[in-house]
Protein backbone atom coordinates (compact mmCIF):
# COMPACT_ATOMS: atom_id res chain seq x y z
CA UNK A 1 0.00 0.00 0.00
CA UNK A 2 1.63 3.38 -0.69
CA UNK A 3 1.44 6.35 0.74
CA UNK A 4 -0.82 9.51 0.04
CA UNK A 5 2.03 11.82 0.62
CA UNK A 6 0.42 14.87 -0.42
CA UNK A 7 -2.31 14.46 2.39
CA UNK A 8 0.87 13.58 5.10
CA UNK A 9 1.84 16.99 3.72
CA UNK A 10 -1.70 18.42 4.71
CA UNK A 11 -1.82 16.85 7.78
CA UNK A 12 1.14 18.05 8.75
CA UNK A 13 1.03 21.86 7.80
CA UNK A 14 -2.70 21.29 9.73
CA UNK A 15 -0.96 20.56 12.83
CA UNK A 16 1.35 23.06 12.25
CA UNK A 17 -1.52 25.84 11.43
CA UNK A 18 -2.98 25.04 14.69
CA UNK A 19 0.48 25.22 17.24
CA UNK A 20 2.14 28.27 15.14
CA UNK A 21 2.03 31.64 16.37
CA UNK A 22 -0.19 34.93 15.00
CA UNK A 23 2.18 36.53 12.75
CA UNK A 24 4.17 39.62 14.83
CA UNK A 25 2.93 42.29 12.38
CA UNK A 26 4.14 44.93 14.79
CA UNK A 27 7.84 43.53 14.04
CA UNK A 28 7.44 43.07 9.93
CA UNK A 29 6.13 46.83 9.62
CA UNK A 30 8.88 48.18 11.91
CA UNK A 31 11.81 46.15 9.58
CA UNK A 32 9.45 47.80 6.40
CA UNK A 33 10.06 50.65 8.41
CA UNK A 34 13.60 50.56 8.56
CA UNK A 35 14.59 49.46 5.18
CA UNK A 36 12.20 52.25 3.58
CA UNK A 37 14.13 55.05 4.92
CA UNK A 38 17.44 53.50 4.33
CA UNK A 39 17.47 54.83 1.16
CA UNK A 40 16.99 58.26 2.29
CA UNK A 41 19.71 58.06 5.34
CA UNK A 42 22.48 60.10 3.71
CA UNK A 43 21.10 61.63 0.13
CA UNK A 44 20.25 64.81 2.40
CA UNK A 45 22.23 67.37 2.81
CA UNK A 46 22.22 67.50 6.13
CA UNK A 47 23.95 63.97 5.89
CA UNK A 48 26.56 64.94 3.32
CA UNK A 49 27.38 67.74 5.79
CA UNK A 50 27.38 64.97 8.45
CA UNK A 51 30.05 63.43 6.45
CA UNK A 52 32.21 65.63 6.02
CA UNK A 53 32.63 66.09 10.05
CA UNK A 54 33.41 62.84 10.37
CA UNK A 55 35.87 62.52 7.68
CA UNK A 56 37.59 65.81 9.21
CA UNK A 57 36.84 64.58 12.91
CA UNK A 58 38.86 61.14 12.10
CA UNK A 59 41.45 62.25 10.23
CA UNK A 60 42.58 65.04 12.87
CA UNK A 61 41.36 62.88 15.91
CA UNK A 62 44.05 60.27 15.09
CA UNK A 63 46.27 58.77 12.48
CA UNK A 64 46.59 55.18 14.53
CA UNK A 65 46.05 52.61 11.76
CA UNK A 66 44.91 49.50 13.98
CA UNK A 67 45.76 45.89 12.86
CA UNK A 68 48.40 43.82 10.71
CA UNK A 69 46.78 43.50 7.44
CA UNK A 70 49.07 44.40 4.55
CA UNK A 71 46.59 45.38 2.00
CA UNK A 72 47.72 44.72 -1.47
CA UNK A 73 47.64 47.95 -3.78
CA UNK A 74 44.73 48.26 -5.53
CA UNK A 75 45.20 47.93 -9.55
CA UNK A 76 43.87 50.70 -11.64
CA UNK A 77 45.05 51.37 -15.04
CA UNK A 78 44.24 54.32 -17.22
CA UNK A 79 43.27 57.59 -16.57
CA UNK A 80 40.44 57.82 -14.03
CA UNK A 81 37.00 58.41 -14.57
CA UNK A 82 35.07 59.84 -11.95
CA UNK A 83 31.52 58.30 -11.76
CA UNK A 84 27.96 59.86 -10.83
CA UNK A 85 27.80 60.73 -7.39
CA UNK A 86 25.39 61.36 -4.93
CA UNK A 87 25.16 64.29 -2.93
CA UNK A 88 27.24 62.45 0.05
CA UNK A 89 29.65 60.83 -2.12
CA UNK A 90 31.61 64.22 -3.49
CA UNK A 91 32.93 64.16 0.79
CA UNK A 92 33.35 60.64 1.47
CA UNK A 93 34.61 59.12 -1.49
CA UNK A 94 38.35 59.70 -1.52
CA UNK A 95 38.89 60.90 1.01
CA UNK A 96 41.63 59.93 4.05
CA UNK A 97 40.16 57.82 6.65
CA UNK A 98 42.15 56.80 10.02
CA UNK A 99 40.64 54.77 12.50
CA UNK A 100 39.40 56.42 15.38
CA UNK A 101 37.67 53.72 17.72
CA UNK A 102 34.41 54.55 19.29
CA UNK A 103 31.98 52.38 21.76
CA UNK A 104 28.57 53.20 21.66
CA UNK A 105 27.41 51.85 24.78
CA UNK A 106 24.07 51.01 23.66
CA UNK A 107 24.77 49.63 20.36
CA UNK A 108 27.03 46.77 18.93
CA UNK A 109 28.70 47.01 15.21
CA UNK A 110 28.26 43.48 13.90
CA UNK A 111 29.27 42.31 10.18
CA UNK A 112 31.30 41.17 7.41
CA UNK A 113 32.16 42.76 3.57
CA UNK A 114 31.45 39.42 1.55
CA UNK A 115 32.56 39.26 -1.90
CA UNK A 116 30.74 37.40 -5.01
CA UNK A 117 28.46 37.69 -7.80
CA UNK A 118 25.16 38.52 -8.33
CA UNK A 119 22.28 36.39 -10.20
CA UNK A 120 20.07 38.49 -11.48
CA UNK A 121 17.91 36.11 -12.96
CA UNK A 122 17.02 34.41 -9.36
CA UNK A 123 18.38 37.32 -7.44
CA UNK A 124 20.09 35.52 -5.43
CA UNK A 125 23.94 36.86 -4.27
CA UNK A 126 26.36 34.04 -4.23
CA UNK A 127 29.66 34.35 -2.17
CA UNK A 128 33.48 33.97 -2.79
CA UNK A 129 32.75 33.38 -6.38
CA UNK A 130 35.35 34.78 -8.37
CA UNK A 131 35.51 37.04 -10.53
CA UNK A 132 33.84 38.85 -7.78
CA UNK A 133 32.05 41.92 -9.01
CA UNK A 134 29.38 42.53 -6.48
CA UNK A 135 29.63 43.12 -2.63
CA UNK A 136 27.59 41.99 0.08
CA UNK A 137 27.47 44.48 2.90
CA UNK A 138 26.48 42.70 5.83
CA UNK A 139 27.02 44.87 8.87
CA UNK A 140 24.66 46.48 11.30
CA UNK A 141 23.71 47.34 14.50
CA UNK A 142 22.23 44.67 18.01
CA UNK A 143 21.55 45.80 21.04
CA UNK A 144 24.87 46.37 23.30
CA UNK A 145 23.53 43.36 25.28
CA UNK A 146 21.88 40.95 23.70
CA UNK A 147 17.95 40.62 25.25
CA UNK A 148 15.95 38.57 22.85
CA UNK A 149 15.32 36.53 19.78
CA UNK A 150 17.57 37.93 16.80
CA UNK A 151 15.72 40.60 14.31
CA UNK A 152 17.61 41.66 11.17
CA UNK A 153 20.94 43.50 11.69
CA UNK A 154 19.80 47.26 11.25
CA UNK A 155 22.19 47.81 8.65
CA UNK A 156 20.54 51.16 7.50
CA UNK A 157 22.23 52.43 10.69
CA UNK A 158 26.05 51.79 9.82
CA UNK A 159 28.10 53.39 6.92
CA UNK A 160 30.89 50.57 5.48
CA UNK A 161 34.28 51.90 4.08
CA UNK A 162 36.66 49.86 2.39
CA UNK A 163 40.32 51.96 2.31
CA UNK A 164 42.81 51.41 0.03
CA UNK A 165 46.61 51.03 1.18
CA UNK A 166 46.97 54.89 0.62
CA UNK A 167 44.45 55.19 3.42
CA UNK A 168 41.80 57.24 1.18
CA UNK A 169 38.35 55.84 0.62
CA UNK A 170 37.48 53.37 -1.84
CA UNK A 171 34.64 52.30 -1.48
CA UNK A 172 31.35 53.42 0.72
CA UNK A 173 28.60 52.23 1.43
CA UNK A 174 25.74 55.05 -0.75
CA UNK A 175 22.75 54.05 0.06
CA UNK A 176 22.32 55.78 -3.70
CA UNK A 177 23.89 53.00 -5.15
CA UNK A 178 22.55 49.77 -3.54
CA UNK A 179 21.20 47.40 -5.38
CA UNK A 180 17.90 46.97 -5.89
CA UNK A 181 17.02 43.81 -8.23
CA UNK A 182 14.55 41.37 -8.54
CA UNK A 183 14.81 38.27 -10.34
CA UNK A 184 14.36 38.08 -13.93
CA UNK A 185 12.95 34.82 -13.84
CA UNK A 186 9.25 35.69 -12.87
CA UNK A 187 9.61 34.45 -9.10
CA UNK A 188 8.86 37.65 -7.58
CA UNK A 189 12.46 37.13 -5.54
CA UNK A 190 13.97 40.21 -4.16
CA UNK A 191 17.50 40.46 -3.42
CA UNK A 192 18.68 40.68 0.03
CA UNK A 193 20.00 44.37 1.11
CA UNK A 194 23.15 45.11 1.35
CA UNK A 195 24.65 44.40 -2.25
CA UNK A 196 26.34 46.67 -4.54
CA UNK A 197 28.55 46.89 -7.07
CA UNK A 198 31.80 46.06 -6.55
CA UNK A 199 33.43 49.17 -8.43
CA UNK A 200 36.05 51.91 -6.91
CA UNK A 201 34.12 55.08 -6.14
CA UNK A 202 37.02 57.19 -7.43
CA UNK A 203 37.55 55.29 -10.79
CA UNK A 204 34.40 53.89 -11.57
CA UNK A 205 36.71 50.47 -12.01
CA UNK A 206 36.12 47.28 -10.37
CA UNK A 207 37.57 47.19 -6.85
CA UNK A 208 40.87 44.17 -7.07
CA UNK A 209 43.32 43.32 -4.29
CA UNK A 210 42.27 43.50 -0.39
CA UNK A 211 41.25 46.48 1.50
CA UNK A 212 40.94 47.33 4.83
CA UNK A 213 36.83 47.32 6.09
CA UNK A 214 35.61 50.11 8.48
CA UNK A 215 31.89 50.39 10.00
CA UNK A 216 30.82 53.54 11.35
CA UNK A 217 27.45 54.84 12.95
CA UNK A 218 29.07 58.49 13.95
CA UNK A 219 27.82 60.13 10.48
CA UNK A 220 25.48 62.55 12.01
CA UNK A 221 28.18 64.75 13.38
CA UNK A 222 26.33 65.02 16.80
CA UNK A 223 29.35 62.69 18.73
CA UNK A 224 28.91 59.36 20.05
CA UNK A 225 28.13 56.16 18.23
CA UNK A 226 30.48 53.19 17.30
CA UNK A 227 33.49 52.85 14.52
CA UNK A 228 35.69 50.14 14.15
CA UNK A 229 37.32 47.84 12.19
CA UNK A 230 35.97 44.42 10.15
CA UNK A 231 38.00 42.37 8.82
CA UNK A 232 39.85 42.84 6.06
CA UNK A 233 38.00 42.67 2.63
CA UNK A 234 40.14 40.78 -0.27
CA UNK A 235 39.06 39.78 -3.77
CA UNK A 236 42.16 37.26 -4.27
CA UNK A 237 40.56 33.31 -4.89
CA UNK A 238 39.86 31.30 -1.29
CA UNK A 239 40.10 34.49 0.51
CA UNK A 240 37.01 34.53 2.41
CA UNK A 241 35.37 34.55 5.49
CA UNK A 242 36.84 31.99 7.85
CA UNK A 243 34.01 32.13 10.51
CA UNK A 244 31.53 29.73 10.73
CA UNK A 245 29.12 27.39 12.44
CA UNK A 246 30.34 23.89 14.44
CA UNK A 247 27.19 22.28 15.85
CA UNK A 248 28.97 19.22 16.25
CA UNK A 249 31.94 20.72 17.74
CA UNK A 250 29.79 22.42 20.48
CA UNK A 251 27.69 21.34 23.04
CA UNK A 252 23.98 20.28 22.31
CA UNK A 253 21.12 22.32 23.84
CA UNK A 254 18.90 19.90 25.99
CA UNK A 255 21.65 17.26 26.19
CA UNK A 256 23.29 16.37 29.03
CA UNK A 257 27.05 18.45 28.96
CA UNK A 258 29.98 16.27 28.14
CA UNK A 259 31.20 14.62 31.14
CA UNK A 260 34.90 16.31 30.13
CA UNK A 261 33.32 19.58 29.87
CA UNK A 262 31.47 19.59 33.65
CA UNK A 263 34.88 17.79 35.15
CA UNK A 264 37.23 20.82 33.56
CA UNK A 265 39.23 18.75 31.43
CA UNK A 266 38.22 19.45 28.17
CA UNK A 267 41.06 19.02 26.00
CA UNK A 268 41.11 22.65 24.99
CA UNK A 269 43.35 24.51 22.87
CA UNK A 270 42.64 27.81 24.30
CA UNK A 271 41.57 28.43 27.95
CA UNK A 272 38.66 31.63 28.39
CA UNK A 273 38.77 33.73 31.72
CA UNK A 274 36.56 36.64 32.41
CA UNK A 275 35.84 39.22 35.44
CA UNK A 276 33.56 37.24 37.74
CA UNK A 277 31.98 40.79 37.81
CA UNK A 278 30.14 40.71 34.61
CA UNK A 279 28.19 38.39 35.55
CA UNK A 280 26.92 40.16 38.77
CA UNK A 281 23.54 41.52 36.52
CA UNK A 282 22.86 38.91 33.73
CA UNK A 283 19.11 39.02 32.13
CA UNK A 284 18.98 37.67 29.07
CA UNK A 285 22.24 37.45 26.89
CA UNK A 286 25.85 38.19 28.00
CA UNK A 287 28.21 40.81 26.37
CA UNK A 288 31.70 41.22 27.87
CA UNK A 289 35.57 40.99 27.31
CA UNK A 290 37.20 37.72 28.07
CA UNK A 291 40.53 36.87 28.11
CA UNK A 292 42.36 33.81 25.85
CA UNK A 293 45.24 31.56 26.46
CA UNK A 294 47.14 29.16 24.91
CA UNK A 295 47.34 25.91 26.33
CA UNK A 296 48.75 23.26 24.35
CA UNK A 297 52.86 23.37 22.40
CA UNK A 298 51.76 24.80 19.09
CA UNK A 299 51.79 28.36 18.07
CA UNK A 300 48.72 29.14 16.79
CA UNK A 301 47.31 32.07 14.35
CA UNK A 302 44.34 33.16 13.44
CA UNK A 303 41.61 36.16 12.90
CA UNK A 304 39.48 36.60 16.07
CA UNK A 305 36.03 36.23 16.08
CA UNK A 306 33.60 38.85 16.48
CA UNK A 307 31.61 36.90 19.29
CA UNK A 308 32.80 34.39 21.28
CA UNK A 309 30.18 31.93 22.20
CA UNK A 310 28.76 30.82 26.11
CA UNK A 311 26.31 28.13 27.14
CA UNK A 312 24.51 27.55 30.43
CA UNK A 313 24.23 24.65 31.91
CA UNK A 314 21.99 23.68 34.99
CA UNK A 315 21.94 22.21 38.41
CA UNK A 316 21.33 18.80 37.10
CA UNK A 317 24.09 18.98 34.56
CA UNK A 318 21.90 19.74 31.09
CA UNK A 319 22.99 22.35 28.55
CA UNK A 320 19.79 24.54 28.92
CA UNK A 321 21.14 27.29 26.11
CA UNK A 322 21.63 27.23 22.97
CA UNK A 323 25.41 28.14 21.66
CA UNK A 324 24.68 29.27 17.93
CA UNK A 325 21.76 30.88 16.69
CA UNK A 326 21.11 29.14 13.09
CA UNK A 327 19.46 32.24 11.77
CA UNK A 328 22.60 34.33 12.39
CA UNK A 329 26.02 34.11 11.05
CA UNK A 330 29.74 34.05 12.52
CA UNK A 331 31.39 36.82 11.43
CA UNK A 332 35.70 37.71 11.75
CA UNK A 333 36.77 40.50 13.58
CA UNK A 334 39.85 42.89 12.20
CA UNK A 335 42.05 41.54 15.23
CA UNK A 336 44.56 38.61 14.57
CA UNK A 337 46.06 36.45 17.25
CA UNK A 338 49.67 34.68 17.01
CA UNK A 339 49.99 33.18 20.45
CA UNK A 340 52.19 30.35 22.00
CA UNK A 341 51.39 28.52 25.18
CA UNK A 342 50.60 30.74 28.13
CA UNK A 343 50.47 33.72 25.84
CA UNK A 344 46.98 35.55 25.43
CA UNK A 345 45.21 37.60 23.55
CA UNK A 346 41.58 39.51 23.87
CA UNK A 347 37.76 38.91 22.60
CA UNK A 348 34.34 39.53 23.51
CA UNK A 349 31.58 36.89 24.48
CA UNK A 350 28.40 38.08 22.56
CA UNK A 351 25.99 35.54 23.05
CA UNK A 352 21.84 35.64 23.55
CA UNK A 353 20.70 32.74 26.00
CA UNK A 354 17.99 31.67 23.54
CA UNK A 355 15.97 28.38 25.11
CA UNK A 356 16.54 24.87 22.96
CA UNK A 357 14.55 24.71 20.20
CA UNK A 358 12.42 21.34 21.23
CA UNK A 359 10.92 22.96 23.87
CA UNK A 360 7.33 24.05 23.63
CA UNK A 361 8.82 28.23 24.32
CA UNK A 362 11.30 29.77 21.67
CA UNK A 363 12.77 32.71 23.61
CA UNK A 364 14.68 33.48 26.72
CA UNK A 365 16.02 30.59 29.19
CA UNK A 366 14.27 31.04 32.46
CA UNK A 367 15.69 33.09 35.10
CA UNK A 368 17.63 30.80 37.63
CA UNK A 369 20.82 30.20 38.55
CA UNK A 370 23.05 28.42 36.06
CA UNK A 371 27.31 27.36 35.47
CA UNK A 372 27.98 29.15 32.43
CA UNK A 373 30.59 28.29 30.12
CA UNK A 374 32.39 29.90 27.28
CA UNK A 375 32.55 27.58 24.61
CA UNK A 376 33.91 28.83 20.89
CA UNK A 377 35.21 27.16 17.76
CA UNK A 378 38.06 29.17 16.67
CA UNK A 379 40.02 28.51 13.36
CA UNK A 380 43.96 28.35 13.78
CA UNK A 381 46.85 27.48 12.02
CA UNK A 382 49.80 25.74 13.80
CA UNK A 383 52.47 27.06 11.34
CA UNK A 384 53.13 28.57 8.21
CA UNK A 385 51.39 27.29 5.10
CA UNK A 386 49.13 25.18 7.19
CA UNK A 387 45.91 25.47 6.47
CA UNK A 388 43.59 26.68 9.52
CA UNK A 389 41.48 23.73 11.65
CA UNK A 390 38.97 24.38 14.23
CA UNK A 391 39.86 24.44 17.72
CA UNK A 392 38.19 25.07 20.94
CA UNK A 393 38.46 27.74 22.96
CA UNK A 394 36.78 26.73 26.72
CA UNK A 395 36.07 28.39 30.16
CA UNK A 396 34.47 27.79 33.16
CA UNK A 397 32.31 27.05 34.82
CA UNK A 398 31.45 30.67 35.86
CA UNK A 399 28.36 30.54 38.47
CA UNK A 400 25.48 32.67 37.24
CA UNK A 401 22.11 33.89 38.08
CA UNK A 402 19.71 35.18 35.19
CA UNK A 403 17.56 37.64 36.66
CA UNK B 1 2.25 57.35 -0.56
CA UNK B 2 -1.53 56.54 -0.46
CA UNK B 3 -0.16 53.49 -2.08
CA UNK B 4 1.97 52.28 0.61
CA UNK B 5 -0.62 52.53 2.74
CA UNK B 6 -2.71 50.18 1.16
CA UNK B 7 0.12 48.11 0.53
CA UNK B 8 0.67 48.06 4.53
CA UNK B 9 -2.87 46.88 4.94
CA UNK B 10 -3.16 44.27 2.25
CA UNK B 11 -0.35 42.81 4.50
CA UNK B 12 -2.18 43.30 8.02
CA UNK B 13 -5.12 41.71 6.11
CA UNK B 14 -2.73 38.89 5.26
CA UNK B 15 -1.32 38.20 7.99
CA UNK B 16 -4.28 38.12 10.15
CA UNK B 17 -6.47 36.10 8.06
CA UNK B 18 -3.77 33.98 6.29
CA UNK B 19 -0.70 34.52 8.79
CA UNK B 20 -1.28 30.88 10.52
CA UNK B 21 -1.67 29.27 6.53
CA UNK B 22 1.86 30.94 5.52
CA UNK B 23 3.63 29.67 8.78
CA UNK B 24 2.36 26.67 8.27
CA UNK B 25 3.32 26.17 4.86
CA UNK B 26 6.92 27.77 5.67
CA UNK B 27 7.13 24.81 8.78
CA UNK B 28 6.83 22.33 5.42
CA UNK B 29 10.48 23.80 4.61
CA UNK B 30 12.01 24.87 7.58
CA UNK B 31 10.88 21.74 10.25
CA UNK B 32 10.89 24.12 12.54
CA UNK B 33 8.00 26.79 13.79
CA UNK B 34 9.99 29.69 14.67
CA UNK B 35 12.47 29.28 12.05
CA UNK B 36 8.98 29.04 9.98
CA UNK B 37 7.39 32.36 11.56
CA UNK B 38 10.81 34.31 11.04
CA UNK B 39 11.01 33.09 6.85
CA UNK B 40 6.98 34.42 6.54
CA UNK B 41 8.58 37.64 8.50
CA UNK B 42 11.29 38.12 5.64
CA UNK B 43 8.37 36.82 2.78
CA UNK B 44 6.10 39.62 4.16
CA UNK B 45 9.10 41.95 4.14
CA UNK B 46 10.29 41.25 0.72
CA UNK B 47 6.58 41.32 -0.68
CA UNK B 48 5.48 44.28 0.67
CA UNK B 49 8.66 46.59 1.18
CA UNK B 50 7.61 48.30 -2.37
CA UNK B 51 4.59 49.33 -1.29
CA UNK B 52 3.72 48.08 -4.30
CA UNK B 53 -0.44 47.46 -5.20
CA UNK B 54 -1.71 43.94 -4.75
CA UNK B 55 -5.03 42.54 -3.96
CA UNK B 56 -5.70 40.41 -1.23
CA UNK B 57 -6.74 37.72 -3.14
CA UNK B 58 -3.48 37.40 -5.22
CA UNK B 59 -1.05 38.30 -2.42
CA UNK B 60 -0.65 35.18 -0.44
CA UNK B 61 0.32 33.94 -3.69
CA UNK B 62 3.26 36.34 -4.04
CA UNK B 63 4.39 35.81 -0.02
CA UNK B 64 4.22 31.82 -0.73
CA UNK B 65 6.57 32.56 -3.64
CA UNK B 66 8.42 34.71 -1.51
CA UNK B 67 8.99 32.31 1.04
CA UNK B 68 10.14 29.67 -1.42
CA UNK B 69 12.99 32.09 -2.70
CA UNK B 70 14.01 33.51 0.26
CA UNK B 71 14.04 29.65 1.80
CA UNK B 72 16.18 28.69 -1.38
CA UNK B 73 18.65 32.16 -1.24
CA UNK B 74 19.67 31.11 2.39
CA UNK B 75 20.11 27.55 1.42
CA UNK B 76 22.32 28.51 -1.43
CA UNK B 77 24.71 31.41 0.48
CA UNK B 78 25.34 28.46 2.73
CA UNK B 79 26.00 26.33 -0.10
CA UNK B 80 28.59 28.89 -1.55
CA UNK B 81 30.66 28.73 2.12
CA UNK B 82 30.34 25.36 2.56
CA UNK B 83 31.57 25.06 -1.04
CA UNK B 84 35.10 26.79 -0.68
CA UNK B 85 34.92 25.63 2.94
CA UNK B 86 36.94 22.79 2.94
CA UNK B 87 40.04 25.01 0.34
CA UNK B 88 39.72 27.01 3.63
CA UNK B 89 40.25 24.47 6.29
CA UNK B 90 40.72 20.81 7.19
CA UNK B 91 38.88 18.54 6.45
CA UNK B 92 37.91 17.56 10.63
CA UNK B 93 34.46 18.58 10.05
CA UNK B 94 31.87 15.80 10.42
CA UNK B 95 28.54 15.80 9.27
CA UNK B 96 25.96 16.76 11.91
CA UNK B 97 22.60 14.41 12.81
CA UNK B 98 19.42 15.23 10.92
CA UNK B 99 17.24 17.66 11.52
CA UNK B 100 16.27 17.05 15.37
CA UNK B 101 13.87 19.35 15.33
CA UNK B 102 11.70 18.05 12.33
CA UNK B 103 12.24 14.62 13.56
CA UNK B 104 8.21 14.24 15.47
CA UNK B 105 7.08 12.03 13.16
CA UNK B 106 8.02 9.79 9.94
CA UNK B 107 7.23 12.25 7.24
CA UNK B 108 8.33 15.10 9.25
CA UNK B 109 11.61 13.41 9.71
CA UNK B 110 11.32 12.08 6.11
CA UNK B 111 11.57 15.26 4.93
CA UNK B 112 14.19 16.48 7.51
CA UNK B 113 16.89 14.15 5.70
CA UNK B 114 16.04 16.16 2.34
CA UNK B 115 18.29 18.50 1.22
CA UNK B 116 16.27 22.29 0.64
CA UNK B 117 16.40 21.88 -3.08
CA UNK B 118 15.21 18.85 -2.65
CA UNK B 119 12.25 19.23 -0.17
CA UNK B 120 11.28 22.59 -2.06
CA UNK B 121 10.57 20.75 -5.16
CA UNK B 122 9.01 17.53 -2.81
CA UNK B 123 6.79 20.59 -0.96
CA UNK B 124 5.61 22.06 -4.78
CA UNK B 125 4.86 18.62 -6.20
CA UNK B 126 2.86 17.06 -3.31
CA UNK B 127 1.52 19.65 -1.62
CA UNK B 128 1.02 22.37 -4.10
CA UNK B 129 0.40 20.01 -6.43
CA UNK B 130 2.56 21.69 -9.26
CA UNK B 131 3.70 19.64 -12.28
CA UNK B 132 7.73 19.79 -12.95
CA UNK B 133 8.10 22.36 -15.30
CA UNK B 134 5.72 24.74 -12.92
CA UNK B 135 8.20 23.72 -10.37
CA UNK B 136 10.87 24.65 -12.63
CA UNK B 137 9.77 28.12 -13.11
CA UNK B 138 8.79 28.77 -9.56
CA UNK B 139 12.37 28.08 -8.65
CA UNK B 140 14.36 28.41 -11.67
CA UNK B 141 15.77 25.85 -12.56
CA UNK B 142 15.64 23.83 -15.75
CA UNK B 143 13.48 20.67 -15.75
CA UNK B 144 15.87 18.15 -15.79
CA UNK B 145 17.50 19.77 -12.82
CA UNK B 146 13.98 19.64 -11.64
CA UNK B 147 13.61 16.07 -12.34
CA UNK B 148 17.09 14.92 -10.59
CA UNK B 149 16.01 16.70 -7.50
CA UNK B 150 11.98 14.62 -7.61
CA UNK B 151 14.25 11.74 -7.92
CA UNK B 152 16.28 11.68 -5.17
CA UNK B 153 14.07 13.06 -3.15
CA UNK B 154 11.62 10.58 -3.75
CA UNK B 155 14.04 7.66 -3.70
CA UNK B 156 15.18 8.62 -0.37
CA UNK B 157 11.79 9.41 1.37
CA UNK B 158 11.10 5.62 -0.41
CA UNK B 159 13.81 4.72 1.83
CA UNK B 160 11.98 5.88 4.55
CA UNK B 161 8.51 6.23 4.54
CA UNK B 162 7.58 2.99 1.87
CA UNK B 163 6.10 3.68 -1.69
CA UNK B 164 4.18 7.04 -2.74
CA UNK B 165 1.73 7.22 -4.18
CA UNK B 166 1.73 9.43 -7.34
CA UNK B 167 0.68 13.41 -6.75
CA UNK B 168 -2.31 14.96 -8.48
CA UNK B 169 -0.46 16.51 -11.74
CA UNK B 170 -3.06 18.22 -13.63
CA UNK B 171 -4.24 20.85 -10.45
CA UNK B 172 -1.99 23.90 -10.34
CA UNK B 173 -4.07 26.07 -7.84
CA UNK B 174 -2.07 27.63 -5.65
CA UNK B 175 -4.45 28.62 -2.61
CA UNK B 176 -6.73 26.50 -2.15
CA UNK B 177 -9.13 28.56 0.27
CA UNK B 178 -10.87 26.71 3.17
CA UNK B 179 -8.26 24.46 4.14
CA UNK B 180 -4.66 25.92 5.87
CA UNK B 181 -2.93 26.20 2.93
Amino acid sequence: MSMDFGEALREITADAAVATRPVDLERAQARMRRRRTQGAVLSSVGAAVGVVVLVVAVVLVGSRVTGDVAPVVPVVTDTPTPTATSAAEGALCGTPFALEEMDDPDIEVQGAVRVGTLDRETASFEWDITPADTLYISVGTTPDVPDGPWDDLHLSDVTTMLVDPDGTVAFWTDPAKQLQVEATDGSGGVAVDGLYEAVDCRTGRALTGTYRAYATTALDGAGGGETLELAPVSFEPGSGQMAGQWDDRVPACGRPAPADLLAGEVDADFDVTLDPGVLENVRKGLHADVTVTATGPDRLTGRVPQAFHAILVDRSGTVVSRLYDPTREEFDSAATFDVGQGESFPAEVYQWFASCPDESRYGNVRAGKYDLYVYTVILASSGPGTSPGPRVAVGGPFPVTLR
Amino acid sequence: MDERRRSDEVMAALASERGAALNAYAYLLTGDLRDAEDLVQDALVKTFIRGRHLELSSAEGYVRTAILTTWIDTYRRRRQWERVRHLLVKGERKDGPADEVAARSDVRAALGRLAPQQRACVVLRYYDDLTVSEIADRLGLADGTVKRYLSVAVGRLETLLGPLSPPATDRTILVNEGDVR
